[in-house]
């Protein structure tokens, strides 16, 4: 099999995973091929609207695991391939050089043991920063039950690590992943966590330091592989968060795969959710939302018509109408339609000026959304709607295209 | 009414100074845009080849203290087509000096509001340059050249400049566009004149292997095109390789065609 073909299988192959983020730290760029910036370039996008920022592949999709969710388990009959590390290698750094990528993505099905195949992606990234002065972006997949030196060499050599959690809980793992063991996951976290933020410290300390993974950990959660409600994903997610310090928490809304397992669903999961969970993620991490105010045991699904910060909104009108002079900035973030970037904008704006409506729309605020629940300097008709029953109508996007497109955004910005 | 030719940054800024320091109202000046002129004087001139400053190390205005966002704005600005750009700036800069120090705060202002709304256009701009320029090899009697043909928008040369001179220090590269290129030789990065599309080297093979890789991205599942075209308009498909695969791989989902299997991985 020729390189172009590997190229075909093994990138086809990798094409799920969600996580295209490239954005790291600043990389010094003397001597040597690349760089990486603090926000990342999206050089290409998909026919299906994804970014493409790395040269996201497989090093093989062999596997001896069986996840039941996945098309390289060893009980699937697809044709299967595996590159070397020279390969790899060499197709990073001729795509690089012709600004097609900000770097390399390296994952992989298991390949005699978790060991084994670590030690062959550590052995592409080591040789694309030893012998190549390769500075570009590397992210590597910390394949599940490695070993924890195996982990220390990868951080040393990657700019960033992802463990996969897989499942939104340790039941469904058990059911649809019988191999992995969520405890094992979670250490390899855990292990990740602790390094990168001891490396962080010694390079405050001394810049000489040598770094560890220094854009940080993330995950990725399969959905609606399995009953699991939005809240039980929101809770892992925000545990994750919190315990292990990730960067990310990717969701994935799960497609059926041929010959698949009888126990899993057979149509794919909607889009809609996958951006909904991305919505309410952004809520939790740069909005001040907690997860029970988004959902709730009564109301455990997000809804699928209206963003989470709308239907939030829409539950606690007590809580408005905000007065975009006078309001803090966390109550300002709340107000359906208000982003944090126009939020900083409205407090710089405000200590010159009244703001009035039509400055909201000079901002660009959505209006049809922000509007019935804020008080301006001038007069607000819409604002008479906040008490009627047609409110959620109102408010709600147009047309069911515009959301979707929405969905192809909401990875990359996730913003609302 | 006194007017004043403009092309580009450094002119503008030497005839603001001049203007602010014998105290001429923005009122009673008029500062034209040259640039369409200038760009037939270059075609002509085959020399104009400069080294390039980047735009962080622009000294400020010295007998005026503005802030440096305001000087940011204009370096970004200067590079836009709206002919209005140079008077709107010198107006802005005369508010700055004259009583509003913090005009550029207030960003429902007219002025404020347009010059923003300028900047973040050539902003995308240079970020569509940085993210859209594809180069391809060239060997030359003395080893490899990497070489670029891309039509951004607006003037963005200097913006993207010390971006590709760091990611590609380690080789030599030009990148070609209508109004301006640049050009790395390992040493210096220079900006000269622009060239037309004819210029473009020939596909190399490392875009075939590209174009399969691009292909094999395709999700039939998730095909949503209008998405696509908001990202990457089709006004860049010229040169981006990758695109030529796009038209069958939509066909070839209406066909019923299942490209090959996705996976999970480990
Ligand atoms: S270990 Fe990874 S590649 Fe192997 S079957 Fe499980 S998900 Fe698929």
């Amino acid at each position: 099999m020729d390189v172009a073909e590997k190229l075909e299988v093994l990138g086809g192959a990798a094409k799920y995973d969600a996580s295209c983020a490239s954005s790291g730290v600043r990389r010094s760029h003397s001597g040597g091929l690349g760089s990486t910036t603090p926000a990342g370039i999206c050089h290409s996008f998909t026919p299906d609207g994804r970014c493409v920022s790395l040269l996201k592949i497989l090093y093989t999709n062999h596997c001896i695991f069986d996840c039941h969710y996945c098309v390289n388990r060893r009980s699937s009959p697809i044709r299967r391939a595996q590159f070397t590390a020279a390969e790899v290698v060499r197709l990073t750094l001729e795509f690089y050089r012709r600004n097609y990528i900000e770097g390399l993505f390296l994952s992989s099905g298991i390949l005699r043991s978790p060991d084994y195949t670590m030690e062959q992606l550590t052995e592409v990234a080591r040789q694309l920063r030893q012998q190549h002065a390769f500075r570009g972006y590397i992210h590597l997949k910390a394949i599940p039950h490695c070993s924890r030196e195996l982990l220390a060499v990868a951080g040393r050599w990657a700019d960033r690590l992802s463990v996969n959690i897989e499942l939104p809980t340790p039941a469904d793992l058990a059911r649809l992943a019988p191999d992995k063991s969520g405890v094992r996951i979670e250490a390899s976290m855990q292990e990740v966590c602790a390094r990168v933020q001891s490396a962080r410290a010694a390079v405050r300390e001394s810049p000489r330091a040598i770094p560890f993974a220094p854009a940080g950990q993330s995950t990725q959660m399969i959905i609606g592989a399995t009953p699991s409600s939005d809240a039980d994903i929101l809770t892992t997610a925000a545990r994750l968060y919190h315990e292990h310090q990730l960067r990310r928490v990717y969701y994935s809304a799960f497609s059926p795969v041929p010959h698949a397992d009888p126990q899993l669903p057979a149509a794919p999961v909607p889009l809609v959710r996958e951006h909904r969970l991305y919505q309410a993620d952004w809520l939790l991490r740069y909005y001040g939302f907690q997860v029970e105010e988004l959902v709730s045991p009564q109301a455990p699904q997000l809804d699928l018509e209206l963003d989470p910060k709308q239907a939030w909104a829409l539950r606690h009108r007590d809580r408005f109408p905000v007065d975009v002079n006078r309001a803090e900035r966390e109550e300002l973030w709340r107000v359906p339609g208000l982003g944090v970037r126009n939020v900083q904008r409205i407090l710089v704006l405000r200590r010159h000026q009244a703001i009035r409506l039509q400055d909201l729309r000079r901002l660009r605020v959505a209006l049809r959304r922000a509007q019935p629940f804020v008080i301006t300097a001038d007069h607000n008709p819409a604002l008479a709607r906040l008490d009627g029953t047609e409110l959620a109508r109102t408010v709600q996007p147009r047309q069911r295209q515009l959301m979707l497109f929405e969905t192809s955004q909401s990875v990359v910005s996730g913003e609302l | 009414m006194e007017v004043h030719a403009v092309g580009d940054f450094e002119r503008w800024r030497t005839v603001a100074r001049a203007l602010l320091g014998r105290g001429v109202p923005p009122a009673d000046v008029d500062l034209t845009d040259t640039w369409q002129l200038q760009r037939q004087l270059d075609f002509g001139a085959a020399g104009g080849v400069e080294a390039v400053e980047p735009p962080a190390r622009v000294a400020p205005l010295p007998q005026f203290r503005v802030p440096q966002k305001f000087l940011r704005v204009a370096g970004t600005v200067a590079g836009h087509r709206a002919p209005a750009r140079w008077n709107v700036l010198y107006r802005v800069l005369w508010r700055l000096t004259h009583g509003a120090p913090k005009v550029l705060d207030i960003v429902t202002d007219d002025d404020v509001h347009c010059l923003r709304q300028w900047q973040h256009q050539v902003r995308r701009d240079a970020h569509r340059t940085k993210a859209f320029a594809r180069f391809r090899r060239v060997n030359a009697a003395d080893g490899d050249w990497y070489v670029a043909w891309h039509r951004p928008d607006y003037r963005v040369a200097r913006l993207v400049g010390p971006f590709f001179r760091d990611r590609f220090a380690a080789h030599r590269w030009s990148l070609l566009m209508p109004d301006e290129a640049l050009v790395w030789d390992q040493q210096v990065l220079r900006i000269g004149p622009g060239t037309g599309p004819s210029a473009t080297p020939r596909e190399d093979d490392v875009e075939l292997l590209w174009v399969r890789y691009y292909a094999a991205l395709f999700n039939p599942d998730r095909a949503n095109p209008r998405g696509m075209r908001a990202q990457m308009p089709v006004r860049y498909w010229g040169t981006l390789p990758e695109t030529r695969a796009i038209t069958s791989l939509l066909r070839g989902r209406v066909a019923g065609r299942i490209p090959p299997d996705a996976a999970r991985d480990g």
